[in-house]
């Protein structure tokens, strides 16, 4: 009497959806033993959770809303770099530039005064363009050298993190503190509190723009994947590279382009924070919504929809996690919740048999 | 002999059934007398050399497949035993089962009369059984005394590597073979890679020789040394069970065949000598030896869909190739001057990567309709060849182009475009990706003519189409067209990367090792089809380390050896041991 | 301050940080070598760190701390090579799970210990008598906390044990090629088990190393990014444990030397805007080192079967 472990010919329904919430649920419920373990309550930590990030009212969905935003966007972005097999792992530092691109435009470039419909196109430019050139660097090294995207992607989130401080810290630093000054007014994205004079209840409600160009990119992503030439190229040298190539596709100009528009994406993420919620640079703006997208991708499975549905979620987790301390549960959560479901993906793609003596393995 | 077959299949079954829990030490003795007598020998009855090994009754089961059903086969001292059957006919399962590296389902092993329970390869390693695999299974960064000594139970922890070196000599003696101990695997030619498997087997002490198809990929020089080594082991009281497709080689030097079909053995421990190819070949094939139609030469108009009736006829064709008596070509070699533009032209064509030269100033023009091969052992530019024709790879210097513009550097599309097509050796990494689709797999070029309403927009309805058309008109075995790629068995990827290419219509058409690891029904279907698209206009380079293959289709023949050609041949001056002794090196560098 | 004083503050500041980098570097190499790539380093020295200082802090001994760390570093492997190897999941991916769990680890257990800076028991400097007094060699390797000593003997051990052993020899086969390791018996399994285990222990001890040794104390975040520098140099050494080993110290030294430009007197290194331009040199000369790499050898060095997660019974 073994086990014997062998390929899941046929992944029903069943198993398809149902290894996942396993491992969601395995995950939570080590999260909650590792929680205790560090001496915080664990259920008070999940109710906490729960009612900042969910139940609160709709002041808790619209702050969940808000944060779910930028993760959108990065998941986007990784999910469309890991569907070429380009694991860009930078999101975090094509968030900052993007972000630092878009202050240059609001409080820099731009003359005082410049109306909303000029002043935001321009910096959405700024932070997709910027994000997207931080974004192809990885993509272009890869592509010419054949060096590690995952690595270069990562130390440049370390050169931007330094990039950004010296302008909070010393360019744009609002009399020496350590943050920029607040954009003019015009070039904040609108947000659902704008509609406060008109109905009341909205007042308060930081729900802002990017929310609906996120969805819209979703959208587009999808087409673009599914229904494009561009994105069966991506398909196929996600597969292989090598029968990418065989098959005369420019393998070496995607990579590059895909670096850019994932970077580009990122850089929309960081654009629409600052502009959306913070309205100034300043250290620290995101949690490390650029790292935590990786984890949507790959929780979504690179689907869109799914990203959208795992960003709410998640991001509740996030704004849940703001309220309990320490700061680092969300990370943890996030982490140990991950591993689970990679762990819980091998039992969509194998099963598990009880055998009394066979064939060592699969066929070879 | 069909039906002796199947009644020993029977016999055995029924043994398994009644003998599975009683004292197994009677068994041996009880049966020992009935394998030889099955069907013809009757020279051996008494005197005989005891069993070393013996298979019984085993069956192995993978999911939803039943690789090895009841195979009896017994090996005895000093005896070399041929094993054959088709391409998943359950050979190398059956093998790797006697080697520990697979657990049969049911059935019995027994060395020297014992029976034994391999759990690993160290298992069947102690019990004196070593194999040799097809592809060496040696670690190529490492060295050859490396690989000699790893893995073998008597080493040290820590390694003076002169000492041992010197520990192995004698087996080196024994085998009559020199090897330079510090030179990885890695440079090494497969020759010489399969001797440095042997002396690790020997070295550990291997009474039972286990070999999987051992001449596949050697010259026929080679072939011919190891031959001569299987002799000489086995008269020093070697067993060895060998898988071979080449029956003048089993004839030679084999004592007894067994021969499978379909995971049976239809015919067990015929004395070799005694038997003809026919005989086997139909066997093989699972047909009646008596009946067996020794059937015209395949024309060339024969269609694809015939394929499966000249299956037999083809099954003969390897061993038969040295008379020629096939004569498949459309065009001779005394054909009309080659036009001003060539369907396919290289020029003085050098490779250089990875610090060696892969390819020395390789000129090759090819005319429309005309079947170019290209002979050699495999790991002497023929990659490097067939990626720099298509586009693949961008040649170090000289140029390539197709119908008459100049290519060189351009994009594997610009030669897609210019009517080149090519079939890869690597079907599941290459030519298509096991991981997609069957319609993703057949657009891969067309998607970009899919277009749809939107711009940039693929019709993914039309992906589907065309599939589906391509599939039927090539008579691919599938489960939809969105199954995935790696769910086709090889000869029915073949056909589809096959079809694909030639819905293309190409004006070139570069195939690399087309038939490698197909069954008979496969590879006819694909040499019709070479055939059929050489009539019917396309300059086709098929490049093959299988000479018998390059004999049969090309109408003309170059030799390749270390990346140059070493010599050229028209169809009518077709000289197999010439041929050989080229690919081999042996003849110095004749100018083509 | 003068040239040479400048050179030999630096040299001695690159041997002491180098020493985590080392070991982290090599235990990445060994794990490596048997075929499994773990990228969860950053997120294990984080973890082992704080797990360091932890244990350090309620035992009272940096001897205990520095078990701990290790058993910490030694988990994770466990548990990597159970996603990696048993159950063949994409080991970027699980690598990458492992950051966030190592890192979120840190900063939740850590919190508590972010106060205590030097009054956590650490070790504390230990000059080898005699040597330490040689002129600029005394000071630049022999006036340091013990773990430098033990990585300086690392290098020979790492080296020898690769090249001249039964057992080196079977881990490289093991990376370069599974199933003919497994045709000649031996456990390949097992082995990558022991070495991812063992390669995840050293970056444990790696991470003890910094909060213990080095820069005793813990603040959030305190490798900051030297995981994934390890992991660079591991590839920008070829997979050869002596280039690597040299690498390490490089990266030591050029983490210092953002400090020690500011304190030459040059006014543009006194220039506080320069700063935040030295800080970046160590990612940039990361970045920088390995496209040169990647230029010289274009990834021929790789373990053939790096990343590849191996099927028993298969024989291609």
């Amino acid at each position: 009497m073994r086990l014997l472990v062998e390929p899941r010919l046929v992944q029903s329904r069943v198993v398809r959806f149902g290894a996942p919430a396993a491992g969601l649920a395995f995950g939570l419920l080590l999260s909650a033993i590792m929680l205790e373990l560090f001496g915080i309550p664990a259920p008070a930590a999940y109710l906490a959770i729960i009612e900042s990030g969910f139940t609160g009212g709709l002041f808790a969905i619209s702050d969940t809303l808000t944060v779910a935003t930028p993760l959108i966007l990065c998941g986007l972005a990784c999910a469309l770099a890991f569907k070429t097999r380009l694991w860009n792992v930078g999101a975090e530092g094509q968030l900052f530039l993007g972000a630092w691109a878009a202050t240059g435009v609001a409080i820099a470039l731009l003359p005082a005064g410049t109306p909303g419909f000029i002043a935001i196109p321009c910096m959405a430019v700024a932070g997709f363009l910027a994000g997207a050139a931080w974004g192809a660097v990885p993509g272009f090294l890869r592509a010419r050298f054949g060096t590690s995207e995952i690595l270069t992607s990562l130390m440049l989130v370390y050169v931007a993190a330094h990039w950004n401080n010296y302008f909070i810290y010393s360019v744009w630093s609002d009399r020496g503190f350590q943050m920029t000054r607040l954009f003019p007014r015009e070039s904040w994205l609108p947000r659902l509190s704008d509609l406060a004079s008109s109905w009341p209840g909205a007042a308060g409600l930081t729900l802002h723009a990017g929310f609906v160009v996120a969805l819209l990119l979703a959208a587009l992503f999808w087409f673009v994947m599914f229904k494009t030439r561009f994105g069966f190229e991506i398909k196929v040298t996600g597969i292989s590279e090598r029968t990418a190539h065989y098959a005369g596709m420019p393998v070496r100009r995607n990579i590059v382009v895909v670096m850019a528009l994932s970077g580009g994406l990122a850089g929309l993420a960081g654009m629409c924070e600052v502009t959306g919620v913070v309205h100034r640079l300043q250290e620290n703006f995101s949690p490390g919504y650029g790292f935590t997208a990786i984890l949507v991708a790959w929780l979504a499975r690179l689907n869109p929809a799914a990203i959208v549905l795992v960003s709410f979620l998640l991001s509740g987790l996030l704004v849940g996690a703001r309220e309990i301390q320490p700061s680092g549960i969300a990370m943890m959560l996030q982490g140990i919740v991950l591993t689970c479901v990679v762990a819980a993906d091998f039992l969509t793609g194998n099963r598990i048999r009880i055998v009394k003596d066979a064939a060592r393995t699969e066929a070879p | 002999m069909n039906r002796t077959g199947e009644h020993q299949g029977n016999t055995t079954g029924e043994r398994r059934e009644g003998l599975e829990e009683p004292v197994s030490s009677l068994q041996p003795l009880s049966f020992a007398p009935e394998k030889p007598g099955s069907s013809h020998a009757d020279e051996h009855v008494s005197s005989l050399p005891p069993v070393s090994l013996d298979l019984e009754g085993i069956s192995i089961e993978f999911p939803g497949v039943l690789a090895c059903d009841r195979v009896s086969l017994a090996i005895r001292r000093g005896e070399i035993h041929a094993l054959v059957g088709e391409n998943g006919a359950g050979k190398s399962t059956l093998m790797h089962c006697a080697a520990g590296i697979l657990r049969p389902t049911s059935g019995t092993i027994r060395v020297d009369g014992t029976p034994v329970r391999f759990t690993s390869p160290q298992d069947a390693q102690a019990a004196g059984i070593a194999m040799v695999f097809q592809n060496f299974l040696l670690v190529e960064r490492l060295s050859v005394l490396d690989n000699v000594l790893l893995g073998s139970g008597s080493l040290p922890p820590l390694l003076e590597r002169v000492k041992l070196a010197a520990g192995i000599e004698p087996v080196c003696k024994r085998l009559g073979i020199e090897l330079d101990w510090c030179r990885p695997v890695e440079s090494l030619s497969a020759g010489e890679k399969q001797k440095v498997a042997l002396v690790r087997a020997l070295y550990r002490k291997a009474r039972i020789l286990i070999l999987d198809e051992p001449t596949a990929v050697l010259t026929p020089d080679e072939s011919d040394r190891l031959l001569e080594t299987m002799r000489r082991l086995a008269a020093d009281g070697v067993s060895i069970l060998f898988v071979s497709h080449k029956l003048p080689e089993i004839r030679s030097v084999a004592d007894v065949i067994t021969v499978m079909h379909r995971g049976r053995a239809v015919a067990s421990s015929l004395p070799a000598r005694g038997i003809s190819a026919e005989a086997v070949a139909s066997l093989m094939v699972g047909g009646d030896q008596a009946s067996a139609p020794i059937s015209a030469p395949a024309s060339a108009s024969a269609s694809p869909s015939q394929s499966q009736s000249q299956s037999q006829s083809q099954s003969q064709s390897p061993s038969q190739s040295q008379s020629q008596s096939q004569s498949p070509s459309t065009s001779l070699s005394t054909s009309p001057p080659p036009p001003s533009s060539p369907p396919l032209r290289l020029d003085s064509v050098t490779l250089r990567a990875g610090g060696h030269d892969r390819l020395l100033s390789l000129s090759l023009s090819l005319r429309s309709g005309e079947l170019v091969g290209i002979a050699g052992v495999s790991g002497n530019g023929q990659r490097e060849l067939v990626s720099v024709c298509a586009g693949i790879v961008q040649p170090t210097s000289g140029s390539v182009s197709v119908g008459g513009s100049d290519l060189t550097g351009r994009s594997p599309r610009d030669f897609f475009e210019a009517g080149l097509c090519y079939v890869s050796e690597d079907r599941y990494n290459e030519a298509s990706a096991a991981q997609l689709s069957l319609a993703d797999s057949i657009c891969l070029k067309w998607y970009r003519s899919l277009r749809g309403a939107l711009p940039g927009s693929l019709d993914t309805a039309a992906v589907t189409r065309t599939a589906g058309r391509i599939l039927e008109s090539f008579n691919v075995r599938h489960s939809g067209p969105a199954a995935p790629t790696a769910s086709l068995s090889g000869g029915n990827l073949q056909k589809l990367i096959l079809g694909r290419e030639l819905s293309h219509e190409p004006a070139v058409l570069i195939v690399h090792q087309p038939t490698q690891g197909l069954d008979l029904a496969s590879t006819e279907f694909v040499y019709q089809a070479l055939r059929q698209q050489a009539a019917r206009g396309t300059a086709i380079l098929l490049v093959s380390s299988d000479l018998d293959e390059v004999l049969a289709l090309s109408d003309r023949l170059l030799v390749m050896y270390r990346g140059r050609f070493v010599g050229e041949f028209p169809r009518c001056e077709f000289d197999r041991l010439r041929v050989g002794s080229l690919m081999a090196g042996l003849v110095g560098e004749a100018a083509p | 301050m003068n040239g040479s004083e400048f050179t030999q503050n630096l040299l001695a500041a690159g041997v002491a940080r180098g020493t985590p980098l080392l070991f982290a570097v090599q235990g990445e190499l060994l794990a490596e070598l048997s075929g499994v790539l773990n990228l969860g380093l950053e997120g294990i020295m984080l973890a082992s760190a704080m797990a360091g200082v932890a244990v350090a802090h309620f035992a009272g001994s940096a001897w205990a701390g520095l078990a701990a760390a290790t058993a910490v570093g030694a988990l994770f492997g466990v548990v990597h090579a159970f996603l990696a190897v048993t159950l063949r999941c994409d080991q970027v991916v699980t690598g990458l799970s492992l950051v966030f769990v190592g890192t979120g680890i840190s900063s939740v257990g850590g919190a508590p210990l972010v106060g205590l800076r030097q009054a956590v028991p650490h070790f504390t400097k230990l000059p080898i008598p005699g040597l330490c007094d040689l002129p600029f060699v005394g000071p630049v390797l022999f006036s340091h906390v013990w773990p430098v000593y033990l990585g300086f003997a690392t290098i020979p051990v790492i080296y020898l044990f690769l090249t001249r052993t039964r057992a080196g020899l079977n881990l490289r086969a093991v990376g370069e090629n599974p199933a003919a390791a497994a045709a000649v018996g031996l456990p390949v399994t097992r082995l990558r088990y022991l070495y991812v285990v063992l390669g995840a222990g050293m970056a444990g001890f790696s991470g003890a190393t910094l909060s213990l040794a080095v820069t005793p104390g813990w603040v959030d975040g305190l490798t900051a990014g030297q995981g994934w520098i390890a992991i660079g140099l591991v590839i920008v050494g070829g997979w050869r444990p002596l280039p690597a080993a040299i690498g390490a110290y490089l990266f030591g030294a050029i983490h210092r030397l953002t400090l020690d430009l500011q304190g030459t007197g040059i006014p543009l290194f006194q220039d506080p805007n320069t700063g935040f331009f030295l800080n970046m040199l160590p990612y940039l000369a990361a970045v920088g080192v390995l496209v040169a790499a990647s230029l010289g050898r274009r990834s021929g060095a790789a373990p053939t079967a790096l990343g590849r997660p191996f099927l028993p019974g298969t024989t291609r």
